[in-house]
């Protein structure tokens, strides 16, 4: 291919003009085409998001409750992790924040849950722009155990303030939402509240990605450097990744101690957010809807593994393992996988 | 008309004086080559230009304004753009998102959009996602849209780190060896391509090259750096023919 | 504080930091190898304890015996696990640190399924009456402790500088390819690495449980700040994973005389601060970003 429009003239660069319009609407047009399709999937697996609970027993329902919450948790740490490439192990202790503000407001305080919420989510995002801070100066190794050390550090905190939280028993008796007059006091019922925020949630995510903070994101995890001399303010958008993953597991905390009425330091652990991750990276690093997948395949066989008692953790592990071996782009390459095969067989 | 003036920098790494006490300056509208044998400290002052290395002392003005205090990204923001020796591409983007994740920067979405005024965001997205397909097919990339950048042509790739620093829209360019590894009609192309730069889009491009071919036949000025010094500066004729230069440079053969 | 406790709390933490120091070693050769942090690596440690445990308390057999067959154990189990982590040595960070947080969970379990979730406590193997010399209490077992980690240290340094197979190891960790040109098994001296490491924690382990409980909860706690300390002092260096660990364990010992619950908050505090200020761990070189 030669570059022939160097020496470009006047009606050349008119042409030009009119060939990019040409170019761009046509790429438009195979950009909405898949858009829209898209959306159909949306709007169908929402409508089967609605009416499962329908057809759930209560167990069935508490896990579908704790599913659509992974998801948003999972959405929350995929896009500092797997957008923006910044090693996050302290997703947890924002999902640790968000709850302990609602159940202390809520209970100490006696808050209502709406005015609770805000004001514990922007507890969850502070600590994560503070956690986050020495993601400027620390990366890979480095900055995964600081997020870590952070992380435990919160957590004892938590089990330290007991006149404030409890201490290492926790807060019992965190009362239900009511919306609009209806007490969301059933699992049933609490499984719409928690439905509609993942949704509202998934939808910002999706908008963020696909625009310029997640071209940004991407740009500074696939070369931080270059990101640099190309004018992207790097240290804010490592800072806004933090703040994202504090919103999400903000948000995902008050829900969680809302729908078990209990929080405890027992629950934010190293394991919990090593099951987030793994939802995260089983379903692949960098896509939203891997995240879905993975919450909803991991949480499914968390339940199966149940029946094997003591060995479903040694299962659990082994399972990690040789996902990670075999399939290490996660779930969403099993698609890409198909069509190299598709390609190859073609030609 | 001085864009950039580089006065008397230097930079060490642990001791070892990278550049030392080096000063030119670069004039509005030309294309200026630094040349010099590997090791002489041109990238290092490449480098320092754009801000990812501090210098150890001297300055750097750009536009009458001092810079060499500023990050990368500000710097890049005054108007100085770059491009790498070994390509540094946002790998796992495609070449259209390569370009618009640049535009992004100037497009004015701020984050409370994407919270509150939705419209705005889908308005500007288009605007971004026209400039950076003109900007694409500028450089013949148009076929390429589509395509992760990982998994393009070298020859392309080069094209596209160049089309992708013009998307900041820049005063001066800096290309830091943009000939290596092409071949001799890739680097007539590129030849090119610099020139359509500086003549149609008025942009002043500093360039590091090894191919002599190419630096002699468009650059107008030439600085040459030898073990982190200014060994000599001039036209082409005048470098070409100096034999300190012919000595340190071009081995005695000339 | 005064010198007292100064003195005191400096020669317990001391005795706690080799501890830390003989597990951040572990981290830092494997990660040196093969280019693994090797998550697992707390697990392991915890099965060597157990090992130990149970051939030093239920067999009655010598302190000293039970932390050689712990090793001996311990190093072929590390061995092993050669081959199940060469494919993650190749990959992302994130990917290696799942992969092998997935293999801890196995040993994690395998060792609940074992020996229960209840700990085991252990008699000291030496008469551990603290001497007074002064105001100054010591635990003897702690100097114990100190003497042999400092042994352990040096055979470890005498091995990997002086010996023919610690040449090759070390120079296979340098330059795999060259050393692939050569002729050499460089799959074997990752193998050789690991079980190295692993035996480090596995002595660590042993020698730890008189001090703690012997428990599946060691491999996160122990497991996780000997990580940090590797960080500290210089991910991949020797020198620096004991200077890591020994602050670390001074750190802790000091907080928890003066505010004892929150010993680990602050010293995690002080640990992320000073990885600000050297990014690159206390003796960790400065890496410029290559452009």
């Amino acid at each position: 291919m030669t570059l022939n429009k160097v020496a470009v003239d006047k009606t050349a660069n008119e042409r030009m003009d009119n060939q990019a319009e040409l170019t761009f609407s046509l790429n438009e047009r195979k950009l909405t085409n898949s858009k829209s399709k898209a959306n159909y999937w949306i709007a169908f697996a929402v409508g089967v998001g609605l009416l499962l609970p329908f057809a759930a027993n209560t167990y069935q329902i508490h896990i579908l409750n704790l599913v659509v919450l992974y998801i948003m948790l999972a959405i929350g740490l995929n896009l500092t992790m797997g957008y923006c490439g910044q090693l996050n192990l302290a997703h947890v202790a924002f999902y640790a924040a968000g709850a302990y503000t609602s159940a202390i407001l809520t209970t100490t305080y006696q808050f209502n849950f709406w005015l609770a919420l805000p004001i514990s989510i922007l507890v969850s995002v502070f600590l994560g722009v503070l956690i986050g801070l020495p993601s400027l100066r620390v990366r890979t190794h480095y900055l995964a155990i600081a997020t870590l050390g952070l992380s435990i550090a919160v957590n004892e905190t938590i089990v330290n303030l007991d006149t404030i939280t409890g201490g290492p028993v926790g807060i019992t008796g965190i009362p239900k939402p009511s919306f609009f007059g209806i007490l969301l006091i059933t699992e049933y019922s609490y499984y719409y509240l928690v439905f509609a925020f993942t949704l509202l949630l998934f939808l910002f995510s999706r908008l963020v990605v696909k625009h310029g903070i997640g071209r940004s994101f991407r740009a500074v995890r696939d070369d931080h450097i270059a990101a640099q001399s190309l004018g992207i303010n790097v240290a804010k958008q490592q800072i806004l990744a933090f703040a994202f993953s504090g919103l999400f597991a903000g948000v995902g905390g008050v829900l969680y101690a809302h729908m078990l009425s209990y929080v405890s330091p027992d629950t934010f652990t190293f394991n919990e957010m090593m099951f987030i991750l793994t939802i995260v990276v089983i379903g692949g690093l960098g896509n939203i809807y891997g995240s879905i997948a993975g919450a909803v395949i991991l949480l499914i066989l968390r339940e199966w593994l149940l029946q094997f008692e003591n060995w479903q953790q040694v299962l659990y592990g082994a399972m990690i393992v040789a996902l990670v071996v075999f399939m290490p782009g996660g779930l969403v390459s099993i698609k890409s996988l198909f069509q190299r095969r598709k390609k190859a067989g073609s030609s | 008309m001085e864009l950039l003036k580089i006065a008397k920098v230097s930079r060490e790494f642990g001791g070892l004086k990278a550049i030392d006490d080096v000063s030119f300056s670069v004039k509005k509208g030309a294309i200026h080559g630094v040349i010099g044998p590997n090791g002489s400290g041109k990238t290092t002052l490449f480098n320092v230009v754009s801000g990812h290395y501090k210098p150890t002392s001297g300055e750097v003005w750009f536009e009458n304004k001092p810079i060499h205090k500023l990050p990368p990204y500000k710097i890049c923001r005054a108007g100085l753009a770059r491009t790498f020796q070994n390509l540094r591409l946002f790998k796992q983007m495609t070449v259209l998102e390569n370009i618009c994740a640049v535009l992004d920067e100037s497009s004015g979405v701020r984050i409370l959009d994407y919270f509150l005024f939705l419209n705005r965001v889908l308005r500007i997205e288009k605007e971004t996602v026209l400039k950076a397909e003109k900007l694409l097919e500028d450089f013949n990339l148009s076929e390429w849209w589509n395509v992760q950048a990982d998994s393009l042509p070298y020859g392309v790739q080069k094209r596209m780190e160049i089309a992708r620093a013009l998307a900041t829209n820049p005063k001066l360019l800096l290309l830091d060896e943009p000939a290596a590894g092409l071949n001799h009609t890739e680097t007539d192309e590129l030849s090119g391509i610099i020139k359509h730069i500086r003549d149609d889009l008025g942009i002043t491009v500093v360039l590091i090259e090894h191919d002599m071919k190419m630096v002699m036949s468009i650059c107008e000025t030439i600085t040459v750096l030898n073990e982190g010094h200014l060994l000599i500066e001039g036209t082409p004729e005048v470098v070409s023919n100096d034999k300190q230069v012919i000595s340190a440079y071009l081995g005695g053969e000339w | 504080m005064n010198g007292t406790v100064l003195i005191q709390s400096l020669i317990g933490g001391l005795g706690i930091g080799s501890i830390y120091a003989l597990v951040a070693i572990g981290y830092s050769l494997v990660y040196r190898t093969m280019g693994l942090a090797n998550f697992a690596h707390g697990n392991i440690l915890m099965v060597g304890a157990y090992i130990g445990t149970v051939f030093y308390v239920s067999m009655h057999t010598n302190f000293i015996i039970a932390i050689i067959i712990s090793s001996i154990l311990i190093g072929i189990l590390g061995m092993v696990m050669e081959r199940i982590l060469r494919p993650l040595g190749k990959m992302d960070l994130i990917y290696m640190m799942l992969g092998t947080l997935g293999i801890g969970i196995v040993l994690q379990n395998l060792a609940i399924i074992i020996w229960g979730t209840d700990g085991i406590a252990v008699q000291y193997p030496i008469k551990n009456e603290p001497w007074v010399i002064g105001n100054i209490s010591i635990s003897p077992y702690t100097l114990v402790i100190i003497c042999a980690s400092a042994t352990v240290v040096l055979a470890l340094q005498f091995f990997l500088h002086k010996t023919k197979l610690g040449l090759a190891m070390r120079s296979s960790a340098q330059e795999k390819e060259m050393s692939l040109v050569l002729g050499m098994n460089v799959n074997l001296m990752n193998a050789l690495t690991l079980g190295l490491g692993s035996v480090l924690a596995a002595i660590a382990g042993v020698m730890v449980g008189p001090v703690f409980y012997v428990s599946p909860d060691m491999s996160s706690s122990v497991g996780i700040i000997g990580f940090a300390a590797a960080i500290l002092g210089g991910f991949g260096s020797i020198p620096g994973a004991i200077i890591g660990g020994l602050t670390f364990g001074v750190l802790q010992t000091m907080v928890a005389t003066q505010v004892s619950e929150w010993s680990q908050v602050i010293a995690f505090v002080i640990f992320v601060f000073v990885l600000i200020i050297k990014p690159s761990g206390i003796v960790g070189e400065r890496v410029v970003d290559k452009i």
